[in-house]
């Protein structure tokens, strides 16, 4: 792995660390999604080798699971989980953080009600076109960032052929390219601009599926060359999604993860200019009170999406971020393993049944 | 005592719903319910949590009427991407059976204030659906890329509005206003070609189809008159912007020397080989300026050489 540094690291660890403890009243408009801030402070702490700074690592876990629908899937908090049965619906990517956030926490993923999460997943797809919903009756529209987010819990979890059948998984994936646009970068939904997170998207989801450099590949080799230029091209000094539009943080993770899932055996640092991002990433950081910035502006303040994504797309331009995970190499070996563990004691419980 | 917020107006005369007469049944409900390891947690004002312990109150009682509507746009203020919050607004919509005028108005206010929220873009997808009319979205969405040309929820709505109800009329001469201010808008790009791919409407020709790289020659001829136009068009402004010194685009054009000039085409033959010479022109002089990013004029051209 190589290093980098963009300096300030401690006052980085500080700022993580006062999400994972109180924010400000003007963060409300974010109280629906606690759980998705939680894993980029925390996301942000392992990058910064720092996930030890969490002291209170177990109270952390009893929270996340406090906001566990018995029904499957999670909550983003408790003012989403505390409504009326009618009302209260549990979100896929709140169900994607949590993940992630027991994962980065070293919880082995046991109180995880595996069969109702899964079929939770499955009701949360369009049997029509294959898309999914953030949550279920319509209060999330679909989206191909949700995709990603049921690929990533179908992939981890083991779906079997009963919960998400081989029709269903190519159903999910001609969706997957009914987002592509004309320049074979993806948008957010059929139609849509190209856009690079949602490339990422698309692409991790086909990784997860199965479907990307596999026998059953669904993108030609000709494509993914046009996908890299895509994400080539989106280097100005640092990264935008989007062509002609300001660089921004955030890409430097979905643009640099887009490039690197379309043609894996390259490093990206043949590709873009790393030097260059690094100084970009640099630039926007926040003096006062650590994190970083979406742009190089007087006006803007860290926020904890992009200081999350900028560090999350560093460690990927420096080699240890795998892009499909989103985490550290050194994670995914537990990742790994947890998967073949759910996978083993379901065949069991099958067995036995 | 009160949120610094700048969406509260009227902040000295807002009054908590616990002090409200009209609200002496309701009994609020505490969600946080003493859960003691609590992480990010949020430093609500006073105003946020009483809202929210109405709602849900609210909630819990089924209660689909006016201080309900009220309530949730309370709530919607402190936490717009509440879905859940969107979600019971809808409901009580449904159940009084409200005219949508005032709702249209109250969400395009909201949009031009928040307009990156997905939740409010799908709650005024709803209303179009629910009122099977799509009439006011093009103005709402031009409303919004006057603030941000690219927004990319504002360009998604655009194009489901366009498709849902057939509206592609002039959607087309949109696009191409929008790019001969600014070449380089891709959203304006792919809105073009989004229109083109699925359907050309020339108001006789209503029911046709015009599928790139598919179908006769003979059937596709608007499509290749409309990229023309559009080609010509920009070939028009750049020739003004040269002949005029005009510095807003010397960045881009500084390379041209003299204006292209642009005959008005009649006879197919004869535009097809003077387009073939503008084409290549073009090519040539924008060669540099697109070497990166030509992969949309290419297109373009590349579907209107093939149609010749």
């Amino acid at each position: 792995m190589d290093e980098f540094d963009i300096g300030n690291r401690k006052s980085h660890i500080r700022y993580f660390k006062n999400i994972l403890n109180v924010l400000p009243q003007r963060y409300a408009s974010l109280d629906s999604q606690r759980l998705v801030i939680a894993q980029f402070a925390l996301g942000g702490l392992s990058l910064l080798e720092a996930i030890d700074e969490v002291k209170n690592k177990q109270e952390f876990i009893n929270w996340i699971y406090s906001l566990q629908c018995p029904s499957g899937g999670f909550y983003g908090s408790r003012i989403m989980k505390n409504l009326p049965a009618h009302l209260a619906k549990p979100h896929i990517a709140s169900t994607f953080a949590a993940v992630q956030c027991l994962i980065l926490l070293g919880d082995e993923l046991d109180n995880i009600h595996v069969p109702e999460l899964l079929s939770w997943v499955h009701s949360l797809m369009n049997p029509e076109d294959g898309s999914f919903q953030g949550a279920a009756d319509g209060s999330e529209p679909t989206d191909l960032r949700f995709t990603y987010c049921a690929a990533f819990l179908t992939h981890l979890f083991g779906a079997d052929a009963k919960e998400f059948s081989e029709d269903d998984i190519d159903n999910a994936v001609s969706y997957i390219i009914s987002c592509q646009s004309p320049d074979t970068s993806f948008g957010q939904v059929p139609g849509s601009e190209g856009h690079g997170a949602l490339t990422f998207c698309a692409l991790a989801s086909l990784k997860f599926f199965g479907r990307l450099h596999s026998e059953h590949g669904v993108l030609s080799g000709r494509e993914l060359r046009r996908i890299v230029r895509f994400c080539v091209n989106r280097q100005s000094e640092g990264i935008h999604g989007r062509p002609h539009k300001p660089d921004d943080t955030c890409y430097t993770f979905w643009t640099c993860a887009a490039l690197k899932l379309a043609q894996p055996s390259i490093e990206i640092s043949e590709k873009l200019d790393k030097e260059r991002v690094l100084n970009f990433v640099r630039s926007c950081v926040d003096e006062n009170i650590g994190g970083i910035k979406k742009l190089n502006a007087k006006n803007q303040y860290a926020d904890p999406t992009h200081s999350y994504f900028a560090l999350a797309g560093l460690g990927l331009i420096f080699n240890d971020v795998i892009p499909e995970y989103m985490l550290k190499k050194k994670y995914i070996k537990r990742v790994l393993r947890i998967r073949n563990k759910v996978k083993e004691s379901r065949l069991l419980e099958s067995n036995e049944l | 005592m009160s949120s610094s917020s700048d969406d509260y107006s009227d902040e000295d005369s807002y009054i908590l719903f616990k002090d409200r007469e009209d609200w002496r049944d309701v009994i609020p409900v505490n969600p946080e319910d003493n859960f003691e390891h609590e992480v990010v947690r949020i430093a609500y004002s006073e105003d946020f949590k009483d809202c929210f312990d109405y709602f849900r109150a609210i909630c819990e009682k089924d209660e689909y009427s006016e201080r309900a509507l009220e309530l949730t746009e309370e709530c919607i203020k402190r936490n717009h991407a509440n879905y859940s919050v969107w979600e019971y607004r809808r409901r009580i919509l449904k159940k009084l059976g409200k005219k949508l005028e005032a709702e249209y108005d109250y969400t395009q206010k909201m949009l031009r204030r928040h307009i990156k929220n997905f939740q409010i873009w799908h709650h005024r997808q709803v209303l179009c659906e629910w009122a099977n009319d799509g009439s006011r979205e093009k103005a709402m969405t031009e409303l919004i890329f006057k603030q941000d040309q690219k927004n990319y929820h504002a360009w998604q709505h655009r194009q489901w509005v366009v498709k849902r109800f057939g509206l592609y009329d002039g959607e087309i001469d949109f696009a191409r206003e929008l790019l001969i201010k600014d070449v380089y808008n891709n959203s304006a790009w792919n809105h073009l070609h989004f229109c083109i791919q699925n359907r050309v409407a020339i108001s006789d020709r209503q029911n046709r189809h015009f599928r790139i790289g598919v179908g006769n020659f003979s059937d596709r001829p608007e499509f290749g008159r409309q990229s023309r136009q559009f080609l010509s068009a920009k070939s028009e402004k750049i020739g003004e912007s040269a002949r005029s010194g005009d510095r807003r685009n010397r960045g881009k054009f500084h390379r041209f020397g003299k204006p292209i000039i642009i005959n008005s085409m009649t006879q197919l033959n004869w535009s097809a080989v003077l387009y073939h010479v503008q084409v290549i022109t073009i090519i040539i002089l924008f060669g540099i300026n697109f070497s990166k990013e030509n992969f949309w004029l290419r297109e373009v051209l590349k579907k209107t050489v093939k149609f010749y």
